[in-house]
């Protein structure tokens, strides 16, 4: 499961290079595998007879077009951003948070309760629901991690499976104490207390303060994975876990805190997701972060800064799929083709490094 | 189809010494580049037909490159390949298996689901209708074994067969199609010494039967026993070509280092200290399929080179990983300066204790490849001062770490931002022993440290080892009696998860030695007393 192994600027190491060609192999991967993406789906696109050209001006037009369009960017990036976040501090350590869905509906969960029912002063009300929210998410990612720590139990599933019981868990407590009687198509929370929204700074739509907090947190991750004593021995137990165990590193406590660590931004997720947009908790609210979060963690390379431009492009595909639909008539799905097919190539890509890694090994001396 | 042009009436054997010796393969000038590293530059060999040749170096002198080059591939930029006097173009290696020139690599390319006879026959299976026929593919195995006197089981999975007769089925797998000339890259790195016995009888045979042979080899007494002619390669030049019957070791060694050095020069015993390390009656299961430990008792002092002999998979792996804390015994006691810690071992608490590991399986476990050589020598020193300020790793002083220990060590290239698994061999465990030897550990637990190393690397190996016993007692596993006999003052033989001897290293001879890896236990007096009557 070292997904973040053979990365671009790795490559770009080995070759001993710097300057122009390592930005140029850290960038090589993202920008082929999205070219190449774009091209697959301008190839369906005209087996539709729909001139791709016009697809992708509507889509830029609905990202970056209008105010409306960049506030709508703004918002998906801020979520998409710290999915991107948590599951690539999941690949620095080897391992697969599949569940980051769980990890989110508990963290709106629980940021939503201390939305309603806590009274804080205005200033500390959202922070408090965000933190709240990203402890929920650190506590529901233990449960696997424990499990893999002293049951050697696959993370992957386990985590996946806890999806299913946080969807139940939050479900329940709010059809029993605290649902919306208002309401009645649709589950769904009380709203929040006013001073518990957090504060937007655009002129139109819902781009929050919270689009700072997932840059910083993602920069604050970043920092730590890098220069910190428990970043690196993270780090090394990802890279080999048979070294780490041998060289005496931590390596159980090690995995179970980066498992928590990407729970825990992931419970944000849900926190900003039901403080700020909904104001309230919202049965199923989560559109699909959990699988985006894969997305704009290849696309980031296995670089956790990566994360912020990876999130904005996708916050782009999001925002700009809408102008799609209305403008040409063409399903809103051709972004998920195109998000796929990047997906695929960016595999791909992978594989090649694997296969080159190999041909190297061989062809060495 | 090649036509052998050998003399009617004569044996390959009587051709030689008849002196009429027919060049099968000669280079001119012959140069392959990797982007601006030259491997090979200008090379002019001749290989003479019906020989054994041996081709020695240092790591990444160029001999798998050039040897590449005969087994098509590599194509080189510039010189020529002559093949019986007629210029060839090996583009590829189909192309020099059809010219009669085939290669067994040092790393095996067999299919462990298949059996023997299905991997032998697999670049050009019989077949009627697509499928194989598994009767003709056996009787044309057991009769390629015969002929050559490669023993193998042809219905054997290869999964099942032991190192030893993997590496004949990969000869056997190349002698398939006939070559006219067998190249083999390094093939007794892997061999236990009664196995690496057995290959030099069969590389006899196959030149009785005419073939001619190329061999790559680190091992000097391997040259020396049965290669006709020898190539010493450095930097990518061959800078030494003459028959091995005008040259001796200590000549080839220094040729290959371009410096003198002693290859026989064994330190004498130090001055033995206090009580490190004891194990007691130590027992424990082994890991899937290997033997455990049965009833392992061993005491290490400082001030002594402890050598464990042992042909391997007879517990030495089991054994290390009980001292070095990544395995726990089921019975028995692990006693450090006195004091009982078997149920407190980890790596970390080994670690803490003092004991460093150079591991037997380099990248596996000594290195986290895809991390940088930086990240992988700051390991352990990350933990203190100056490394460690507070929470963080201080760039500054993890770069100066890792700068020295590169210096100190002379690992190449020293680019300590490329990862890890960029460097040879060699390299990679100059890298594991800089990290390992920082500290003053107490005690050195060494696995194979020079498997795969160049002998100059070796020597520096060695010389570290040594230098560190005042201070330390070193523990060396090693399956090379060679460097066992060379090293230790102390030499324990494990068979089948025991200790079945011990003794101080003066009193034994490889002989007797390889008798007890073999299991054969004898007092050594009764040996002795064997040998005096003999005499």
């Amino acid at each position: 499961m070292s997904m973040g192994s053979t990365t671009g600027a790795a490559l770009a190491q080995r070759r001993g290079s710097t300057g122009f060609f390592r930005v140029w192999h850290t960038l090589q991967m993202p920008l082929l595998a999205t070219l190449a993406g774009l091209l697959l789906t301008s190839a369906l696109l005209l087996v539709i007879q729909v001139n791709p050209l016009d697809v992708y001006a509507a889509l830029l037009r609905g990202a970056l077009g209008s105010v409306f369009g960049i506030s709508s960017t703004l918002r998906w990036a801020t979520p998409l951003i710290l999915a991107g976040v948590a599951v690539t501090i999941g690949f620095k350590a080897g391992l697969f948070n599949a569940g980051l869905s769980g990890q989110i509906y508990l963290g709106g969960l629980v940021g939503s309760i201390i939305g309603f029912a806590v009274v804080l002063p205005a200033g500390l009300h959202p922070a408090v629901a965000i933190i709240g929210g990203g402890l929920a998410g650190a506590i529901w990612a233990l449960i696997p991690a424990l499990l893999l720590r002293y049951f050697g139990a696959s993370e992957i599933v386990t985590s996946l499976m806890l999806w299913y019981v946080a969807i139940g868990i939050s479900d329940f407590l709010v059809r029993q104490f605290f649902r919306d009687p208002t309401s009645a198509a649709f589950l769904m929370s009380v709203k929040v207390a006013p001073d518990a929204v957090l504060p937007s700074f655009f002129p139109v739509g819902n781009v929050s303060v919270m689009l700072f907090v997932s840059a910083g947190v993602a920069l604050l991750a970043w920092y730590l994975m890098a220069r910190s004593k428990i970043g690196y021995e993270v780090r090394m137990t990802g890279a080999n876990p048979r070294f780490a165990f041998y060289a005496g590193l931590p390596t159980a406590r090690r995995l179970v805190l980066a498992f928590c660590a990407s729970g825990f931004v992931a419970g944000m997720i849900g926190a900003a997701e039901s403080i700020g947009i909904n104001q309230r908790f919202v049965s199923q609210f989560d559109p699909g972060f959990g699988f985006d979060g894969f997305l704009v963690a290849l696309l980031a390379n296995g670089s956790i800064a990566g994360c912020i431009p990876a999130g904005f492009f996708l916050g782009i595909l999001k925002a700009g799929s809408m102008e799609i639909e209305r403008t040409l008539g063409v399903s809103k799905s051709i972004i998920w083709i195109l998000q796929g097919s990047i997906i695929l190539f960016v595999s791909a890509y992978r594989l090649r490094d694997r296969i080159n890694a190999l041909f190297a090994h061989l062809t060495r001396r | 189809m090649v036509v052998r042009r050998q003399v009617p009436g004569h044996s390959a054997g009587e051709v030689r010494e008849l002196g009429m010796i027919q060049p099968i393969i000669e280079l001119i000038g012959v140069t392959k580049r990797f982007g601006s590293f030259v491997a090979n530059d200008a090379i002019d060999l001749r290989i003479n037909e019906g020989e054994i040749h041996a081709i020695v170096g240092e790591n990444g002198a160029g001999k798998s490159t050039l040897m590449k080059t005969l087994a098509g591939l590599h194509v080189p930029e510039e010189g020529r390949v002559l093949l019986r006097g007629q210029d060839v173009e090996l583009r590829n290696p189909e192309i020099a298996m059809s010219k009669g020139i085939a290669m067994v690599h040092q790393h095996f390319s067999l299919i462990d689901a298949l059996d023997v006879a299905e991997n032998v026959v697999i670049s050009d299976p019989p077949r009627r209708f697509g499928v194989l026929r598994r009767k003709v593919a056996v009787a044309r195995v057991v009769e390629l074994s015969r002929t050559y006197g490669l023993d193998v089981d042809p219905k054997r999975r290869v999964a099942e067969c032991r190192v030893g007769v993997q590496q004949r089925v990969e000869i056997l797998k190349a002698l398939y199609r006939s070559p006219e000339v067998l190249i083999l890259d390094e093939p007794t790195a892997v061999l236990t010494p009664q196995e690496t016995q057995a290959l030099i009888d069969n590389l006899r045979g196959l030149r009785e039967k005419g073939k001619t042979i190329i061999f790559i080899t680190h091992k000097l007494k391997e040259v020396m026993a049965v290669a006709d002619r020898v190539t010493v390669m450095r930097a990518g030049s061959v800078v030494l070509n003459v028959p091995v019957a005008e040259t001796n070791s200590s000549a080839l060694a220094n040729a290959m280092v371009g410096r003198s050095i002693s290859v026989e020069a064994r330190a004498k015993t130090g001055q033995l200290g206090a009580e490190l390390a004891r194990l007691e009656e130590v027992c424990r299961d082994g890991t899937s399929g290997s033997v455990g430990l049965d009833h392992v008792s061993l005491t290490l002092r400082r001030g002594e080179v402890v050598g464990i002999a042992g042909v391997e998979g007879n517990g030495q792996s089991e054994l290390i990983e009980v001292i070095t804390g990544m395995h726990m015994p089921a019975a028995g006691r692990v006693i450090l300066q006195g004091e009982d810690v078997t149920s407190r071992a980890s790596p970390l608490f080994m670690r803490q204790r003092g004991i460093a590991h150079i591991p037997e399986d380099r990248i596996a476990t000594g290195l986290a490849t895809t991390a940088t050589l930086l990240d992988n020598l700051i390991t352990g020193a990350h933990g203190v001062k100056p490394i460690a300020r507070g929470p963080w790793i201080d760039q500054a002083s993890a770069r100066a770490h890792a700068q020295r220990l590169v210096r100190e060590f002379d690992v190449r290239p020293g680019n300590i931002a490329a990862d890890a698994g960029s460097l040879s061999g060699g390299n990679m465990q100059k890298a594991i022993i800089a990290r390992e030897l920082e500290g003053d550990p107490q005690i050195i637990v060494a696995a194979h440290p020079t498997r795969g190393v160049d002998i100059g690397a070796a020597e520096f190996v060695y010389s570290q080892l040594l230098a560190r016993r005042e201070r330390a007692c070193v523990l060396l596993v090693s399956s090379d009696l060679d460097e066992i006999l060379r090293l230790s003052d102390r030499i324990l033989v494990m068979y089948r998860g025991a200790v079945i001897a011990e003794s101080d290293a003066d009193s034994l001879t490889t002989e007797q030695l390889g008798l007890l890896m073999a299991g054969i236990r004898r007092e050594p007096q009764c040996v002795a007393d064997a040998q005096g009557a003999a005499l």
